[in-house]
């Protein structure tokens, strides 16, 4: 299943869910929030969200910046 | 003597400094400044997470330092964009406030005023907090205050210019016909051009290269807290009225051989 992540094509196995992504992407979960095809998916639907062929995701967390 | 605070929607802040979390040399130097300039409000930008990154989150370095953390919507040049990253810092820190910037292009970094308006109405419609990065229009401003905004932030001069405030006399303007915080944002360069903010009656300053691009940052940071302090107590001093000729202080009367 072919999916985008943070601007990446990446090969994700089906069933993947949102909360296994970013586990995987994020080493402090803490502070990330996440958005499919341009609509935020909050945290606590990180784990019955499942991440579908073609999907557009962004994983953020607070950086620096002024 | 005593101050009184400055109110960001439910929020009242004893610091009139606002500090950035970008550019310092390095992470302690930053925290340092921080402590020097004794804000109480840091701004973040949000950005993709890179996997395999270490080290302490700056989401946990800035709660551990018992700061308000503003997520800013950077790097925006739509207003969807800046809706759609404003949403995400509110589900990513658990803050309804945003700093709203919708940059016009690369070469200015400008506000796009007709994008602001657009993204500041739509947040203020979803029970954000917005404080939003204008140009010094005291007619752009008053509409954003129109519309909802918690506070508004007019420019000095460009980002990261430190050009100091190019414009007293709108920025003046604009204070003058605000019922909200006005807080300059962007463009200040030392500590005098701090003062200036705060001897026009503005309510607070926004800076980040000042402070992380000084030769001394932190140094700069106490000279920014202290620059503050001076003019903001100038301005409740009220100052005296200018006058074109000279008028002697010391009395003419008793002067010998007159």
């Amino acid at each position: 299943m072919r999916a985008k992540v943070n601007g990446a094509e990446r090969e994700l196995s089906p069933g993947t869910s949102v909360g296994a992504l970013v586990n995987e992407m994020a080493a402090d979960a803490k502070a990330v929030a996440v958005a499919i095809n341009r609509a935020v998916v909050p945290r606590k639907e990180w784990s019955a969200v499942q991440v579908q062929e073609g999907d557009d995701i962004e994983i953020i967390a607070p950086f620096h910046g002024g | 003597m005593s101050d009184t605070a400055l109110r960001i929607g439910e929020l009242e802040l004893h610091s009139r400094v606002l500090l950035g979390s970008a550019t310092y040399p390095s992470t302690q130097v930053m925290l340092d400044c921080l402590a020097a300039s004794e804000t109480e409000m840091v701004t973040v930008a949000l950005r993709r997470v890179s996997p395999g990154a270490e080290g302490e989150s700056l989401y946990g370095l800035l709660r551990a330092a018992g700061v308000h953390i503003l997520p800013n919507t950077a790097g925006c040049y739509t207003a969807e964009d800046a809706v759609l990253t404003a949403q995400l810092g509110r589900e990513a820190i658990g803050t309804a406030l945003v700093k709203l910037e919708v940059i016009a292009d690369d070469q200015t970094l400008l506000p796009d005023a007709t994008g602001l308006l657009q993204a500041a109405e739509e947040l203020v419609r979803d029970g954000f907090t917005v404080l939003p990065y204008t140009n010094d229009d005291p007619v752009l401003a008053r509409k954003l205050e129109d519309i909802g905004c918690a506070a508004v932030m007019p420019l000095a001069a460009p980002i990261g210019s430190g050009l100091g405030v190019r414009n007293p006399h709108n920025l003046s303007l604009i204070k003058e016909r605000a019922d909200v915080p006005v807080i300059v944002d962007a463009g200040l360069g030392t500590a005098s051009d701090v003062a200036i903010v705060f001897e026009l009656g503005c309510d607070g300053v926004l800076l980040n290269s000042a402070v992380a691009r000084a030769g001394d940052p932190v140094l700069m940071a106490r000279a920014v807290r202290a620059a503050a302090s001076a003019g903001r107590d100038a301005f409740r001093a009220r100052r005296m009225s200018r006058k074109h000729h000279a008028e002697a202080s010391t009395p003419a009367k008793g002067t010998p051989w007159r």
